[in-house]
Protein backbone atom coordinates (compact mmCIF):
# COMPACT_ATOMS: atom_id res chain seq x y z
CA UNK A 1 0.00 0.00 0.00
CA UNK A 2 2.73 2.34 1.04
CA UNK A 3 4.71 1.47 -2.01
CA UNK A 4 1.74 2.12 -4.24
CA UNK A 5 1.08 5.54 -2.82
CA UNK A 6 4.76 6.24 -3.19
CA UNK A 7 4.54 5.23 -6.80
CA UNK A 8 1.53 7.43 -7.52
CA UNK A 9 3.32 10.23 -5.74
CA UNK A 10 6.31 9.71 -8.00
CA UNK A 11 4.20 9.61 -11.14
CA UNK A 12 2.42 12.79 -10.09
CA UNK A 13 5.73 14.51 -9.54
CA UNK A 14 6.78 13.35 -12.98
CA UNK A 15 3.64 14.74 -14.57
CA UNK A 16 4.06 18.01 -12.70
CA UNK A 17 7.67 18.21 -13.87
CA UNK A 18 6.62 17.65 -17.48
CA UNK A 19 3.98 20.34 -17.20
CA UNK A 20 6.43 22.82 -15.70
CA UNK A 21 8.92 22.00 -18.45
CA UNK A 22 6.19 22.66 -21.02
CA UNK A 23 5.41 26.02 -19.40
CA UNK A 24 9.06 27.02 -19.25
CA UNK A 25 9.51 25.79 -22.82
CA UNK A 26 6.61 27.83 -24.15
CA UNK A 27 7.78 30.87 -22.22
CA UNK A 28 11.29 30.64 -23.62
CA UNK A 29 9.85 30.00 -27.07
CA UNK A 30 7.82 33.17 -26.78
CA UNK A 31 10.93 34.94 -25.53
CA UNK A 32 12.94 33.68 -28.50
CA UNK A 33 10.40 34.78 -31.07
CA UNK A 34 10.22 38.14 -29.33
CA UNK A 35 13.96 38.53 -29.65
CA UNK A 36 14.01 37.57 -33.31
CA UNK A 37 11.24 39.96 -34.30
CA UNK A 38 12.96 42.71 -32.39
CA UNK A 39 16.26 41.99 -34.03
CA UNK A 40 14.52 41.84 -37.38
CA UNK A 41 12.82 45.20 -37.10
CA UNK A 42 15.15 47.23 -34.94
CA UNK A 43 18.77 48.17 -35.13
CA UNK A 44 19.64 46.12 -32.00
CA UNK A 45 19.82 48.70 -29.24
CA UNK A 46 22.69 48.18 -26.85
CA UNK A 47 22.06 47.51 -23.21
CA UNK A 48 23.40 50.85 -21.99
CA UNK A 49 21.10 52.64 -24.39
CA UNK A 50 18.13 50.69 -23.15
CA UNK A 51 18.92 51.64 -19.58
CA UNK A 52 19.20 55.37 -20.16
CA UNK A 53 16.19 55.74 -22.46
CA UNK A 54 13.44 58.05 -21.30
CA UNK A 55 9.97 56.57 -21.42
CA UNK A 56 7.41 58.43 -23.53
CA UNK A 57 3.80 57.38 -23.11
CA UNK A 58 1.49 58.03 -26.05
CA UNK A 59 -2.27 57.66 -25.68
CA UNK A 60 -3.48 56.99 -29.21
CA UNK A 61 -6.82 56.34 -30.89
CA UNK A 62 -7.30 52.63 -31.61
CA UNK A 63 -7.59 53.34 -35.36
CA UNK A 64 -3.85 54.14 -35.22
CA UNK A 65 -3.07 50.57 -34.09
CA UNK A 66 -1.51 49.56 -37.41
CA UNK A 67 0.61 52.69 -37.75
CA UNK A 68 1.76 52.82 -34.12
CA UNK A 69 4.67 50.33 -34.21
CA UNK A 70 6.07 51.94 -37.36
CA UNK A 71 5.76 55.41 -35.84
CA UNK A 72 7.53 54.14 -32.72
CA UNK A 73 10.34 52.58 -34.70
CA UNK A 74 10.93 55.63 -36.89
CA UNK A 75 10.77 58.04 -33.96
CA UNK A 76 13.13 55.96 -31.84
CA UNK A 77 15.55 55.74 -34.75
CA UNK A 78 15.61 59.52 -35.00
CA UNK A 79 15.67 60.00 -31.23
CA UNK A 80 17.28 56.91 -29.66
CA UNK A 81 17.12 58.46 -26.19
CA UNK A 82 13.35 57.82 -26.01
CA UNK A 83 11.44 54.63 -25.36
CA UNK A 84 7.98 55.11 -26.83
CA UNK A 85 5.02 53.07 -25.65
CA UNK A 86 1.48 53.28 -26.99
CA UNK A 87 -1.78 52.83 -25.14
CA UNK A 88 -4.28 52.17 -27.92
CA UNK A 89 -7.97 52.41 -27.12
CA UNK A 90 -11.12 54.17 -28.26
CA UNK A 91 -10.54 57.94 -27.98
CA UNK A 92 -13.50 58.15 -25.59
CA UNK A 93 -11.78 55.62 -23.28
CA UNK A 94 -8.46 57.47 -23.43
CA UNK A 95 -10.27 60.70 -22.57
CA UNK A 96 -11.93 59.02 -19.62
CA UNK A 97 -8.60 57.60 -18.42
CA UNK A 98 -6.89 61.00 -18.64
CA UNK A 99 -9.73 62.63 -16.71
CA UNK A 100 -9.37 59.94 -14.07
CA UNK A 101 -5.72 60.84 -13.62
CA UNK A 102 -3.85 58.53 -15.98
CA UNK A 103 -0.36 59.79 -16.72
CA UNK A 104 0.69 60.15 -20.32
CA UNK A 105 2.77 62.53 -22.38
CA UNK A 106 1.01 62.78 -25.74
CA UNK A 107 -2.66 62.39 -26.74
CA UNK A 108 -3.52 61.32 -30.30
CA UNK A 109 -7.24 61.81 -30.73
CA UNK A 110 -9.52 60.60 -33.50
CA UNK A 111 -12.19 63.12 -32.63
CA UNK A 112 -12.16 66.84 -31.95
CA UNK A 113 -15.08 66.27 -29.57
CA UNK A 114 -12.79 64.60 -27.04
CA UNK A 115 -9.81 66.87 -27.72
CA UNK A 116 -12.04 69.87 -27.00
CA UNK A 117 -13.34 68.21 -23.85
CA UNK A 118 -9.81 67.68 -22.54
CA UNK A 119 -8.80 71.20 -23.60
CA UNK A 120 -11.61 72.82 -21.66
CA UNK A 121 -10.89 70.56 -18.70
CA UNK A 122 -7.32 71.81 -18.54
CA UNK A 123 -5.78 68.42 -19.30
CA UNK A 124 -3.91 69.53 -22.44
CA UNK A 125 -1.35 72.19 -23.24
CA UNK A 126 -3.89 73.93 -25.44
CA UNK A 127 -1.32 75.82 -27.52
CA UNK A 128 0.25 72.54 -28.66
CA UNK A 129 -2.94 71.01 -30.08
CA UNK A 130 -2.93 70.61 -33.85
CA UNK A 131 -4.40 68.50 -36.62
CA UNK A 132 -2.24 65.73 -38.05
CA UNK A 133 -4.45 63.51 -40.20
CA UNK A 134 -7.96 62.96 -41.47
CA UNK A 135 -10.13 60.07 -42.44
CA UNK A 136 -13.44 59.30 -44.14
CA UNK A 137 -15.92 56.54 -43.33
CA UNK A 138 -16.07 53.55 -45.67
CA UNK A 139 -18.26 50.44 -45.71
CA UNK A 140 -16.24 47.23 -45.70
CA UNK A 141 -17.48 43.74 -46.57
CA UNK A 142 -15.87 40.33 -46.08
CA UNK A 143 -14.02 39.11 -49.15
CA UNK A 144 -16.61 36.37 -49.78
CA UNK A 145 -19.52 38.84 -49.59
CA UNK A 146 -21.99 35.99 -49.19
CA UNK A 147 -24.75 38.54 -48.52
CA UNK A 148 -24.14 39.88 -52.08
CA UNK A 149 -24.15 43.53 -51.05
CA UNK A 150 -23.71 45.68 -54.16
CA UNK A 151 -24.15 49.18 -52.78
CA UNK A 152 -25.06 51.11 -49.65
CA UNK A 153 -28.70 50.89 -50.76
CA UNK A 154 -28.63 47.14 -49.95
CA UNK A 155 -27.77 47.64 -46.29
CA UNK A 156 -31.42 47.67 -45.19
CA UNK A 157 -32.10 44.18 -46.59
CA UNK A 158 -33.49 41.89 -43.92
CA UNK A 159 -31.29 39.24 -42.28
CA UNK A 160 -28.09 41.19 -42.91
CA UNK A 161 -25.65 41.52 -40.03
CA UNK A 162 -23.90 44.84 -39.60
CA UNK A 163 -21.24 46.07 -37.14
CA UNK A 164 -20.49 49.68 -36.27
CA UNK A 165 -18.99 51.77 -33.49
CA UNK A 166 -20.88 52.82 -30.37
CA UNK A 167 -22.35 56.32 -30.10
CA UNK A 168 -19.27 57.39 -28.12
CA UNK A 169 -16.33 56.06 -30.12
CA UNK A 170 -15.22 58.54 -32.84
CA UNK A 171 -15.79 56.09 -35.68
CA UNK A 172 -19.34 55.60 -34.41
CA UNK A 173 -19.98 59.34 -34.28
CA UNK A 174 -18.88 59.76 -37.90
CA UNK A 175 -20.72 56.65 -39.02
CA UNK A 176 -23.98 58.07 -37.70
CA UNK A 177 -23.34 61.39 -39.41
CA UNK A 178 -22.64 59.69 -42.72
CA UNK A 179 -25.73 57.47 -42.42
CA UNK A 180 -27.87 60.52 -41.68
CA UNK A 181 -26.53 62.29 -44.76
CA UNK A 182 -27.05 59.23 -46.95
CA UNK A 183 -30.60 58.82 -45.66
CA UNK A 184 -31.42 62.49 -46.20
CA UNK A 185 -29.97 62.78 -49.70
CA UNK A 186 -30.52 59.36 -51.27
CA UNK A 187 -32.02 56.45 -49.40
CA UNK A 188 -34.71 57.80 -47.07
CA UNK A 189 -35.67 57.19 -43.43
CA UNK A 190 -36.97 53.63 -43.87
CA UNK A 191 -33.56 52.61 -45.26
CA UNK A 192 -31.91 54.09 -42.20
CA UNK A 193 -34.33 52.27 -39.91
CA UNK A 194 -33.74 48.96 -41.71
CA UNK A 195 -29.97 49.46 -41.57
CA UNK A 196 -29.98 50.06 -37.81
CA UNK A 197 -32.20 47.04 -37.21
CA UNK A 198 -29.49 44.97 -38.93
CA UNK A 199 -26.79 46.06 -36.49
CA UNK A 200 -25.79 43.09 -34.34
CA UNK A 201 -22.93 44.68 -32.42
CA UNK A 202 -21.77 48.14 -31.43
CA UNK A 203 -18.01 47.99 -31.00
CA UNK A 204 -16.07 50.25 -28.65
CA UNK A 205 -13.10 50.61 -31.01
CA UNK A 206 -12.70 50.95 -34.76
CA UNK A 207 -10.42 47.88 -35.11
CA UNK A 208 -13.16 45.93 -33.31
CA UNK A 209 -15.46 46.55 -36.28
CA UNK A 210 -12.72 45.61 -38.75
CA UNK A 211 -12.12 42.30 -36.93
CA UNK A 212 -15.81 41.34 -37.01
CA UNK A 213 -15.88 41.89 -40.79
CA UNK A 214 -12.53 40.16 -41.31
CA UNK A 215 -13.77 37.09 -39.44
CA UNK A 216 -16.84 37.07 -41.66
CA UNK A 217 -19.06 37.29 -38.58
CA UNK A 218 -20.90 40.28 -40.03
CA UNK A 219 -21.83 41.15 -43.61
CA UNK A 220 -20.78 44.78 -43.45
CA UNK A 221 -19.08 47.25 -41.15
CA UNK A 222 -18.56 51.00 -41.01
CA UNK A 223 -14.88 51.82 -40.51
CA UNK A 224 -12.28 54.40 -41.53
CA UNK A 225 -10.89 54.46 -45.05
CA UNK A 226 -7.42 54.03 -43.55
CA UNK A 227 -8.32 50.56 -42.27
CA UNK A 228 -9.43 49.48 -45.73
CA UNK A 229 -6.40 50.97 -47.46
CA UNK A 230 -4.00 49.42 -44.96
CA UNK A 231 -5.67 45.99 -45.05
CA UNK A 232 -3.86 43.22 -46.91
CA UNK A 233 -4.93 43.36 -50.55
CA UNK A 234 -7.87 41.10 -51.33
CA UNK A 235 -8.90 40.49 -47.71
CA UNK A 236 -11.79 42.96 -47.77
CA UNK A 237 -14.24 44.49 -50.20
CA UNK A 238 -15.40 48.07 -49.84
CA UNK A 239 -18.23 50.40 -50.78
CA UNK A 240 -17.05 53.98 -50.98
CA UNK A 241 -19.37 56.65 -49.59
CA UNK A 242 -19.31 59.78 -51.77
CA UNK A 243 -17.59 62.75 -50.13
CA UNK A 244 -20.76 64.89 -50.02
CA UNK A 245 -22.55 62.15 -48.06
CA UNK A 246 -19.56 61.32 -45.91
CA UNK A 247 -18.29 62.65 -42.61
CA UNK A 248 -14.68 63.79 -42.33
CA UNK A 249 -12.85 62.80 -39.16
CA UNK A 250 -9.98 65.01 -38.07
CA UNK A 251 -7.17 63.61 -35.95
CA UNK A 252 -5.60 65.97 -33.46
CA UNK A 253 -2.52 65.68 -31.29
CA UNK A 254 -1.72 67.50 -28.08
CA UNK A 255 0.75 67.43 -25.20
CA UNK A 256 -0.71 66.62 -21.82
CA UNK A 257 -0.59 69.42 -19.26
CA UNK A 258 0.85 67.13 -16.61
CA UNK A 259 3.59 65.58 -18.74
CA UNK A 260 6.97 65.24 -17.11
CA UNK A 261 8.64 64.93 -20.49
CA UNK A 262 7.69 68.07 -22.38
CA UNK A 263 10.77 68.00 -24.59
CA UNK A 264 10.24 64.45 -25.76
CA UNK A 265 6.52 65.07 -26.20
CA UNK A 266 7.07 68.10 -28.44
CA UNK A 267 9.67 66.16 -30.43
CA UNK A 268 7.11 63.44 -31.04
CA UNK A 269 4.55 66.04 -32.05
CA UNK A 270 7.02 67.59 -34.51
CA UNK A 271 7.87 64.18 -35.87
CA UNK A 272 4.22 63.31 -36.40
CA UNK A 273 3.60 66.41 -38.51
CA UNK A 274 6.98 66.18 -40.30
CA UNK A 275 7.33 64.72 -43.79
CA UNK A 276 8.56 61.42 -42.29
CA UNK A 277 5.64 61.08 -39.90
CA UNK A 278 3.10 62.07 -42.55
CA UNK A 279 4.61 59.53 -44.95
CA UNK A 280 4.04 56.73 -42.44
CA UNK A 281 0.46 57.85 -41.83
CA UNK A 282 -0.15 58.02 -45.59
CA UNK A 283 1.21 54.47 -45.92
CA UNK A 284 -1.47 53.39 -43.45
CA UNK A 285 -4.20 55.06 -45.44
CA UNK A 286 -4.60 58.30 -43.50
CA UNK A 287 -5.25 61.48 -45.44
CA UNK A 288 -3.37 64.63 -44.48
CA UNK A 289 -5.17 67.05 -42.19
CA UNK B 1 -21.24 46.34 26.25
CA UNK B 2 -19.96 49.47 27.93
CA UNK B 3 -16.79 51.09 26.72
CA UNK B 4 -14.84 51.05 30.00
CA UNK B 5 -15.09 47.26 30.13
CA UNK B 6 -13.88 46.98 26.56
CA UNK B 7 -10.93 49.25 27.32
CA UNK B 8 -10.20 47.26 30.47
CA UNK B 9 -10.14 44.03 28.53
CA UNK B 10 -7.89 45.57 25.91
CA UNK B 11 -5.55 46.77 28.68
CA UNK B 12 -5.66 43.32 30.19
CA UNK B 13 -4.87 41.72 26.89
CA UNK B 14 -1.94 44.04 26.40
CA UNK B 15 -0.26 42.61 29.51
CA UNK B 16 -0.71 38.98 28.63
CA UNK B 17 1.86 37.31 26.44
CA UNK B 18 1.01 37.20 22.76
CA UNK B 19 -0.65 40.61 22.80
CA UNK B 20 1.59 41.79 20.03
CA UNK B 21 0.39 38.87 17.95
CA UNK B 22 -3.22 39.88 18.60
CA UNK B 23 -2.59 43.49 17.61
CA UNK B 24 -0.70 42.35 14.55
CA UNK B 25 -3.54 39.99 13.67
CA UNK B 26 -6.17 42.73 13.99
CA UNK B 27 -4.09 45.09 11.84
CA UNK B 28 -3.58 42.43 9.21
CA UNK B 29 -7.24 41.43 9.02
CA UNK B 30 -8.20 45.11 9.06
CA UNK B 31 -5.87 45.81 6.15
CA UNK B 32 -7.34 42.93 4.18
CA UNK B 33 -10.90 44.14 4.85
CA UNK B 34 -10.04 47.70 3.94
CA UNK B 35 -8.38 46.68 0.71
CA UNK B 36 -11.26 44.45 -0.35
CA UNK B 37 -14.20 46.50 0.84
CA UNK B 38 -13.14 50.17 0.54
CA UNK B 39 -13.50 50.26 -3.29
CA UNK B 40 -17.06 49.00 -2.97
CA UNK B 41 -17.86 51.71 -0.40
CA UNK B 42 -16.26 54.30 -2.72
CA UNK B 43 -18.83 53.42 -5.41
CA UNK B 44 -21.58 54.85 -3.21
CA UNK B 45 -19.72 58.14 -2.67
CA UNK B 46 -19.76 59.17 -6.32
CA UNK B 47 -23.53 59.22 -6.60
CA UNK B 48 -26.54 60.40 -4.65
CA UNK B 49 -29.72 58.46 -3.84
CA UNK B 50 -31.68 60.81 -6.12
CA UNK B 51 -29.29 60.27 -9.05
CA UNK B 52 -29.29 56.54 -8.42
CA UNK B 53 -33.08 56.38 -8.45
CA UNK B 54 -33.37 58.42 -11.67
CA UNK B 55 -30.82 56.21 -13.40
CA UNK B 56 -32.98 53.21 -12.52
CA UNK B 57 -35.46 54.59 -15.05
CA UNK B 58 -32.76 54.73 -17.73
CA UNK B 59 -33.68 52.17 -20.45
CA UNK B 60 -30.03 51.02 -20.66
CA UNK B 61 -30.14 50.05 -16.99
CA UNK B 62 -33.55 48.36 -17.19
CA UNK B 63 -32.76 46.45 -20.38
CA UNK B 64 -29.37 45.25 -19.19
CA UNK B 65 -30.77 44.22 -15.81
CA UNK B 66 -33.60 42.29 -17.42
CA UNK B 67 -31.28 40.65 -19.96
CA UNK B 68 -28.70 39.76 -17.31
CA UNK B 69 -31.24 38.16 -15.00
CA UNK B 70 -32.91 36.17 -17.78
CA UNK B 71 -29.71 34.92 -19.41
CA UNK B 72 -28.01 34.08 -16.11
CA UNK B 73 -31.11 32.22 -14.94
CA UNK B 74 -31.22 30.27 -18.21
CA UNK B 75 -27.52 29.40 -17.99
CA UNK B 76 -27.95 28.29 -14.37
CA UNK B 77 -31.00 26.14 -15.14
CA UNK B 78 -29.16 24.40 -17.97
CA UNK B 79 -26.11 23.89 -15.76
CA UNK B 80 -28.28 22.38 -12.99
CA UNK B 81 -30.45 20.24 -15.28
CA UNK B 82 -27.53 18.77 -17.24
CA UNK B 83 -24.74 19.17 -14.72
CA UNK B 84 -26.34 17.40 -11.75
CA UNK B 85 -26.99 14.00 -13.40
CA UNK B 86 -23.70 14.29 -15.29
CA UNK B 87 -21.82 14.94 -12.05
CA UNK B 88 -23.64 12.02 -10.40
CA UNK B 89 -22.88 9.51 -13.13
CA UNK B 90 -19.32 10.77 -13.38
CA UNK B 91 -18.70 10.53 -9.64
CA UNK B 92 -20.32 7.13 -9.09
CA UNK B 93 -18.62 5.26 -11.90
CA UNK B 94 -15.10 4.37 -12.83
CA UNK B 95 -14.36 4.59 -16.50
CA UNK B 96 -11.33 5.04 -18.70
CA UNK B 97 -10.48 8.70 -19.25
CA UNK B 98 -12.25 9.82 -16.10
CA UNK B 99 -9.33 12.02 -15.11
CA UNK B 100 -9.33 13.63 -18.54
CA UNK B 101 -13.01 14.47 -18.07
CA UNK B 102 -12.10 16.08 -14.73
CA UNK B 103 -9.52 18.24 -16.45
CA UNK B 104 -11.97 19.20 -19.22
CA UNK B 105 -14.55 20.25 -16.64
CA UNK B 106 -12.02 22.31 -14.68
CA UNK B 107 -10.37 23.96 -17.67
CA UNK B 108 -12.88 26.80 -18.24
CA UNK B 109 -12.47 27.76 -14.57
CA UNK B 110 -8.84 28.73 -15.04
CA UNK B 111 -9.13 29.85 -18.65
CA UNK B 112 -9.22 33.65 -19.08
CA UNK B 113 -12.78 34.56 -20.22
CA UNK B 114 -11.34 36.45 -23.20
CA UNK B 115 -9.88 33.14 -24.42
CA UNK B 116 -13.29 31.54 -23.93
CA UNK B 117 -14.85 34.28 -26.07
CA UNK B 118 -12.44 33.83 -28.96
CA UNK B 119 -12.70 30.04 -28.69
CA UNK B 120 -16.51 30.08 -28.74
CA UNK B 121 -16.40 32.32 -31.80
CA UNK B 122 -14.01 29.94 -33.54
CA UNK B 123 -16.42 27.04 -32.99
CA UNK B 124 -19.87 28.62 -33.20
CA UNK B 125 -19.14 31.80 -35.19
CA UNK B 126 -20.45 32.14 -38.71
CA UNK B 127 -17.11 31.00 -40.13
CA UNK B 128 -16.48 28.69 -37.18
CA UNK B 129 -15.92 24.93 -37.23
CA UNK B 130 -19.57 24.13 -36.45
CA UNK B 131 -21.06 27.57 -37.01
CA UNK B 132 -20.50 27.46 -40.76
CA UNK B 133 -22.82 24.45 -41.06
CA UNK B 134 -25.44 26.06 -38.82
CA UNK B 135 -25.14 29.13 -41.02
CA UNK B 136 -26.00 27.04 -44.07
CA UNK B 137 -29.20 26.02 -42.27
CA UNK B 138 -29.91 29.71 -41.67
CA UNK B 139 -29.17 29.44 -37.97
CA UNK B 140 -27.00 32.10 -36.30
CA UNK B 141 -25.54 31.62 -32.87
CA UNK B 142 -22.89 34.34 -32.45
CA UNK B 143 -24.11 37.86 -31.61
CA UNK B 144 -27.51 36.69 -30.37
CA UNK B 145 -29.03 36.40 -26.91
CA UNK B 146 -28.39 32.66 -27.18
CA UNK B 147 -24.67 33.46 -27.48
CA UNK B 148 -24.86 35.33 -24.17
CA UNK B 149 -26.32 32.24 -22.47
CA UNK B 150 -23.71 30.02 -24.13
CA UNK B 151 -20.85 32.23 -22.98
CA UNK B 152 -22.23 32.27 -19.44
CA UNK B 153 -22.79 28.52 -19.49
CA UNK B 154 -19.23 27.95 -20.69
CA UNK B 155 -17.60 29.93 -17.90
CA UNK B 156 -20.08 29.21 -15.08
CA UNK B 157 -21.24 25.59 -15.47
CA UNK B 158 -17.86 24.07 -14.47
CA UNK B 159 -18.29 25.86 -11.14
CA UNK B 160 -21.60 24.07 -10.61
CA UNK B 161 -20.45 20.64 -11.80
CA UNK B 162 -17.38 20.86 -9.63
CA UNK B 163 -19.42 21.60 -6.51
CA UNK B 164 -21.97 18.90 -7.40
CA UNK B 165 -19.15 16.36 -7.80
CA UNK B 166 -17.79 17.36 -4.42
CA UNK B 167 -21.18 16.99 -2.75
CA UNK B 168 -21.83 13.59 -4.32
CA UNK B 169 -18.40 12.23 -3.44
CA UNK B 170 -19.00 13.09 0.23
CA UNK B 171 -22.38 11.39 0.20
CA UNK B 172 -22.56 8.03 1.98
CA UNK B 173 -23.18 5.35 -0.64
CA UNK B 174 -25.13 3.11 1.73
CA UNK B 175 -28.39 5.04 1.16
CA UNK B 176 -28.15 4.46 -2.57
CA UNK B 177 -27.17 0.83 -2.11
CA UNK B 178 -30.15 0.22 0.20
CA UNK B 179 -32.52 1.75 -2.34
CA UNK B 180 -30.92 -0.38 -5.01
CA UNK B 181 -31.45 -3.59 -3.08
CA UNK B 182 -35.10 -2.59 -2.75
CA UNK B 183 -35.27 -2.46 -6.55
CA UNK B 184 -34.97 1.25 -7.31
CA UNK B 185 -33.58 2.22 -10.72
CA UNK B 186 -30.63 4.61 -11.19
CA UNK B 187 -33.03 7.39 -12.11
CA UNK B 188 -35.17 6.84 -9.02
CA UNK B 189 -32.12 6.64 -6.75
CA UNK B 190 -30.81 9.87 -8.23
CA UNK B 191 -34.07 11.80 -8.00
CA UNK B 192 -35.48 10.38 -4.74
CA UNK B 193 -32.31 9.76 -2.70
CA UNK B 194 -29.32 11.72 -3.99
CA UNK B 195 -30.94 15.01 -4.97
CA UNK B 196 -32.94 15.42 -1.72
CA UNK B 197 -29.90 14.56 0.42
CA UNK B 198 -27.62 17.15 -1.19
CA UNK B 199 -30.38 19.56 -2.26
CA UNK B 200 -29.22 22.43 -0.03
CA UNK B 201 -25.68 22.17 -1.32
CA UNK B 202 -26.89 21.98 -4.92
CA UNK B 203 -28.99 25.11 -4.46
CA UNK B 204 -26.07 27.08 -3.05
CA UNK B 205 -23.91 25.75 -5.90
CA UNK B 206 -26.61 26.92 -8.30
CA UNK B 207 -26.64 30.37 -6.73
CA UNK B 208 -22.88 30.82 -7.01
CA UNK B 209 -23.14 29.63 -10.61
CA UNK B 210 -25.81 32.26 -11.23
CA UNK B 211 -23.52 34.87 -9.70
CA UNK B 212 -20.63 33.85 -11.95
CA UNK B 213 -22.92 33.96 -15.00
CA UNK B 214 -24.19 37.39 -13.97
CA UNK B 215 -20.63 38.71 -13.82
CA UNK B 216 -19.54 37.29 -17.17
CA UNK B 217 -17.92 39.94 -19.34
CA UNK B 218 -14.97 38.90 -21.51
CA UNK B 219 -16.48 35.92 -23.28
CA UNK B 220 -19.79 37.71 -23.77
CA UNK B 221 -18.45 40.87 -25.40
CA UNK B 222 -16.36 38.81 -27.81
CA UNK B 223 -18.82 36.09 -28.68
CA UNK B 224 -22.18 37.83 -28.28
CA UNK B 225 -21.31 41.44 -29.08
CA UNK B 226 -22.61 44.56 -27.41
CA UNK B 227 -26.18 45.37 -28.42
CA UNK B 228 -28.54 46.98 -25.95
CA UNK B 229 -31.53 44.80 -25.10
CA UNK B 230 -30.16 41.81 -27.04
CA UNK B 231 -26.66 41.02 -25.84
CA UNK B 232 -25.65 43.92 -23.60
CA UNK B 233 -25.68 42.42 -20.12
CA UNK B 234 -24.99 44.51 -17.01
CA UNK B 235 -21.18 44.16 -17.04
CA UNK B 236 -21.15 45.14 -20.73
CA UNK B 237 -23.49 48.06 -20.00
CA UNK B 238 -21.06 49.24 -17.30
CA UNK B 239 -18.17 49.04 -19.75
CA UNK B 240 -20.09 50.92 -22.44
CA UNK B 241 -21.46 53.52 -20.03
CA UNK B 242 -17.97 54.27 -18.72
CA UNK B 243 -17.22 55.70 -22.16
CA UNK B 244 -19.90 58.34 -21.93
CA UNK B 245 -22.38 58.37 -19.10
CA UNK B 246 -20.35 57.88 -15.97
CA UNK B 247 -23.37 58.04 -13.63
CA UNK B 248 -25.08 55.12 -15.34
CA UNK B 249 -21.95 52.99 -14.96
CA UNK B 250 -21.93 53.67 -11.21
CA UNK B 251 -25.66 52.95 -10.86
CA UNK B 252 -25.40 49.60 -12.63
CA UNK B 253 -22.35 48.75 -10.53
CA UNK B 254 -24.32 49.49 -7.36
CA UNK B 255 -27.18 47.27 -8.53
CA UNK B 256 -24.68 44.47 -9.11
CA UNK B 257 -23.14 45.00 -5.66
CA UNK B 258 -26.60 44.73 -4.09
CA UNK B 259 -27.39 41.58 -6.07
CA UNK B 260 -24.02 40.07 -5.09
CA UNK B 261 -24.62 40.76 -1.40
CA UNK B 262 -28.10 39.25 -1.67
CA UNK B 263 -26.59 36.18 -3.34
CA UNK B 264 -24.05 35.74 -0.56
CA UNK B 265 -26.72 36.12 2.08
CA UNK B 266 -28.84 33.50 0.33
CA UNK B 267 -25.95 31.04 0.17
CA UNK B 268 -25.14 31.58 3.85
CA UNK B 269 -28.76 31.06 4.82
CA UNK B 270 -29.10 27.86 2.80
CA UNK B 271 -25.83 26.30 3.93
CA UNK B 272 -26.56 27.13 7.59
CA UNK B 273 -29.98 25.54 7.37
CA UNK B 274 -28.32 22.52 5.79
CA UNK B 275 -25.96 22.23 8.74
CA UNK B 276 -28.81 22.23 11.23
CA UNK B 277 -30.56 19.43 9.38
CA UNK B 278 -27.42 17.32 9.15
Amino acid sequence: MKQRSCKTYQSRTAVACILILLLVGSASFAGCTGVTTQAGTEATPTLTQAQSRTPLVIYAAASLTGASPVLKQAFEKAYPQYDVSFDLDGTQMLTQKIEQGAEADVFLSASTRYTDRLKSGGYLENSTVKKFASNYIIIILPKANTAKIESAADLDHTSLRIAMGTEEVPVGINTRQAIDKMANTSYGPSWKEGLYSNVVTYETTEPGVVTKVNLGEVDAGFVYESSYKAAKAGTLKAIVIPKDQNSLQTYTVGILAKTGEKEGASRFLEFLTSADGQKILADFGFASA
Amino acid sequence: MDLSRIFASIRGAWKTPGTLAVVFGIALVGAVCFYLFAPIIALFFRTSPALFLTSLKNPVVIESLKLSLITSAAATLIAVAVGTPAAYLHSRHRYPGKEIVDVIIDLPLILPPAVAGVALLMLWGRMGLLGRYLNLLGFHVAFTTLAVVMAQLFVASPLYIRQAKELISHLDRSYEQTARTLGASTGTVFLRIVVPLIGGGLISAGITTFARALGEFGATIMFAGNLSGVTQTMPLAIYSAMQGDFETAISISIILVIISIAIMAAVRLITRRGEIHA
